[in-house]
């Protein structure tokens, strides 16, 4: 038996990962034919002003330089044969390759975006508890009010908003960067720098899903078994906590890896209101620019994320609830 | 053998926003050590409300309108729900109808009964582990220590109705309210739920109030039985008076509308009608309508108790002194099996 699992969880991990790589191929291919699609020229982003200077016999030099008079297809199997190896190619506005451009920057992004994301989740759980506990009070539906209003402030606005206030006024927090040159080691300063973004990562995003663990929360207090809880002499708070939480928790980790996206664009959202140097304000960057290698690598990068996530959520999901575990067999057939 | 629960002229309603539900209504009735009522009735008649307003399980529109629930010597009519919490489980505890919507779905059983004694007895883990396994053999399970790491869905449905009679027995409760706890099961299952409920009951002396709709089950088990309707009970007496000499129109339908019956008489007996609404009642006697011996006074007045035996009440006006003596129907003349 034991060996017999052995081999299925050997099997298992294998499907898995012929899946992701399945994936990252689809999102290369989608994202490869997008970028070209969208009208623009990357010239310009290479070249500068300097394009409109050149003679169309430059152009096409500079063209078939660069690898862009190739048909698509031609263009896309290099650049899978030099990704394969490692080469993801040089960017055009930097001018240095795409993987040197990104990263210095990803480690920011990731700062951020897991600070906030992990202060999202952590927050609007402990608040859905705490609504949960006093459905329909006053406590909860001022919050409700309240929160739904908050959620729907641009959160671009709230960034000039709180710059305004804490950096210009007060001077509390600076407003731009993610520390102050040469103390890039320096964790109080990268925090003191943080605290804005975070605040508005956090003010855009908390309400919709507490509001979301709220409405799982109540529906599972309705559940039989909670009765049978109260029956035992467990506190409402009690029965919250160790049992309700318990069986939400499966649903907060998927709700956790479908929103990687959503949180990162709202680092991106951030990072461009307070300049904050990240692999988000790059994205915006490099479509704007046709920066197609660098587009590429951020594309594949963020699909990553968003993928390895959801596998992650399965795999915490099978450990909380045995039930998800796959069999093969779908809910229809069973 | 002491009484353990009174409850008396006891009224509860739910205030909606249509108006008031009086889903209870002046209920009296006591409850021996170690004794097992069935409380039996149509569907909607208030059995449910009954048994888990005793536990305060209500939501928080049900008010109590009159009347005292009075448990081992103690009124906790007007206890505070901090004070109820100490009670659940300790003294009172409740078994539900589907033993597949009352465990926690994600958590192992053992954990679950092990944590019904650990809230209400100062022990250690392991110690309060060793008392669930005891309880699960008891509750004749097999294999206990590997079920005790098993999540409810690997489990039957009698093993799960086990293993929440093991939690609500957990902490030796004087009073053991289960509400239709073999509805859900299969019935050769049932028998084996009934028979445990019965020999633990006997043996610890707990004190059974038994809801269910099915006569054969409540015959099987109770002592005494109540039969409710719209909210009061209308006739309550032993088990052998109920069966064998019931006095109430409603009784008699009830036990006339048994499909065993219909074997043999080839007719399949119905109480006419349908229980009436809650919210505003009308005076007098709500079975009045479906009631095929059905006296003037009966729309007006609501009939007391009557008292047949020191044990045997029922509240129809066919005993008042002034009634028209009525016969009960025909299938119901059999004397008392001795």
């Amino acid at each position: 038996m034991p060996e017999n699992d052995h081999l299925s969880f050997l099997k298992k991990i294998l499907l898995r990962l012929l899946g992701f790589a399945l994936t990252m191929l689809i999102l290369s291919v989608v994202a490869f034919c997008f970028a070209r699609c969208a009208p623009g020229d990357p010239l310009q982003s290479f070249y500068g002003d300097a394009v409109e200077s050149m003679t169309s016999e430059e152009l096409i030099t500079a063209r078939t330089r660069l690898g862009l008079d190739a048909p698509l297809t031609t263009q896309y199997v290099r650049w899978i044969g030099n990704a394969f190896q490692g080469d993801f190619g040089l960017s055009l506005k930097y001018k240095k390759p795409a993987m040197d451009v990104v990263s210095p920057l990803i480690g920011n992004t990731l700062i951020l975006g897991l600070t906030s994301y992990l202060l999202v989740f952590l927050l609007a759980t402990l608040l859905a508890v705490a609504c949960a506990l006093h459905e329909d009070s006053f406590a909860d539906r001022l919050i409700c009010k309240i929160g739904t209003a908050i959620y729907y402030l641009p959160s671009f606005w709230l960034g000039v908003v709180l710059i305004l206030i804490f950096s210009i006024h007060l001077k509390w927090f600076p407003s731009s960067g993610a520390y102050d040159i040469g103390r890039a080691r320096d964790i109080l300063n990268r925090l003191r720098h943080m605290v804005l973004p975070l605040v508005v990562m956090i003010v855009s995003h908390l309400w919709y899903y507490a509001y979301m663990i709220r409405g799982k929360l109540l529906d599972e207090l309705r559940q039989d078994y909670v009765l049978l809880a109260k029956g035992k002499g467990l506190t409402n708070r009690q029965i919250v906590w160790k049992h309700c939480l318990r069986n939400v928790a499966p649903t907060i980790v998927s709700i956790m890896a479908i929103s990687i996206p959503h949180v990162l664009s709202g680092t991106y959202i951030a990072e461009a209101v307070f300049n904050y140097p990240g692999i988000g304000a790059l994205s915006i960057e490099s479509a704007k620019y046709h920066d197609y290698n660098l587009l590429m690598l951020l594309v594949l990068i963020t699909g990553a994320l968003v993928i390895l996530s959801s596998m992650a959520a399965q795999t915490v999901n099978e450990v909380i609830d045995p039930r998800m575990k796959e069999t093969g067999v779908s809910a229809w057939q069973r | 053998m002491g009484t353990v629960l009174e409850v008396t002229d006891y009224s509860l309603s739910f205030d909606t926003p249509e108006g008031e539900i009086q889903a209870v209504r002046n209920v009296g009735f006591a409850l021996e050590e170690g004794e097992i009522l069935a409380v039996v009735g149509e569907s909607g008649c208030g059995k449910t409300v009954l048994c888990k307003s005793l536990l305060r399980l209500l939501p928080k529109n049900a008010v109590v309108k009159s009347g005292q629930v009075t448990l081992c010597g103690e009124d906790i009519t007007a206890y505070s729900e901090r004070r109820m919490r100490s009670l659940r489980g300790k003294q009172i505890s409740m078994v539900f109808q589907d033993p597949m919507t009352t465990l926690n779905p994600t958590i192992p059983i053992g954990k679950q009964i092990t944590e019904a004694i650990l809230k209400h007895e100062k022990i250690g883990k392991q110690a309060a582990k060793a008392q669930a396994l005891e309880l699960l053999r008891r509750m004749e399970i097999d294999h206990p220590e590997e079920r005790f790491e098993m999540q409810p869905h690997l489990l039957s449905g009698g093993m799960r109705q086990r293993c929440v009679l093991a939690i609500a027995l957990a902490s030796r409760p004087k009073v053991l309210v289960a509400d239709e706890p073999t509805t859900a099961l299969d019935v050769t299952v049932q028998t084996k739920i009934l028979d445990l409920i019965l020999s633990t009951c006997k043996e610890s002396g707990i004190a059974v109030l038994f809801i269910s709709h099915d006569l054969n089950v409540v015959a099987r088990i109770a002592d005494r039985v109540a039969v409710m309707y719209a909210g009061k009970i209308v006739e309550i007496g032993t088990a052998e008076e109920i069966f064998y000499d019931p006095r109430h129109p409603y009784t008699w339908g009830l036990l006339g509308a048994q499909p065993a019956l219909a074997v043999q008489t080839k007719q399949l007996h119905s109480i006419p009608g349908i229980p009436p609404s809650l919210l505003n009642p009308p005076a007098g006697d709500l079975f009045a309508p479906r009631n095929e011996h059905a006296l003037a006074i009966d729309y007006e007045e609501m009939p007391p108790l009557f008292q047949i035996t020191p044990t045997h009440f029922a509240a129809t006006w066919l005993l008042h002194p002034n009634a028209p003596s009525i016969e009960p129907p025909a299938f119901l003349k059999r004397g008392p099996r001795r």
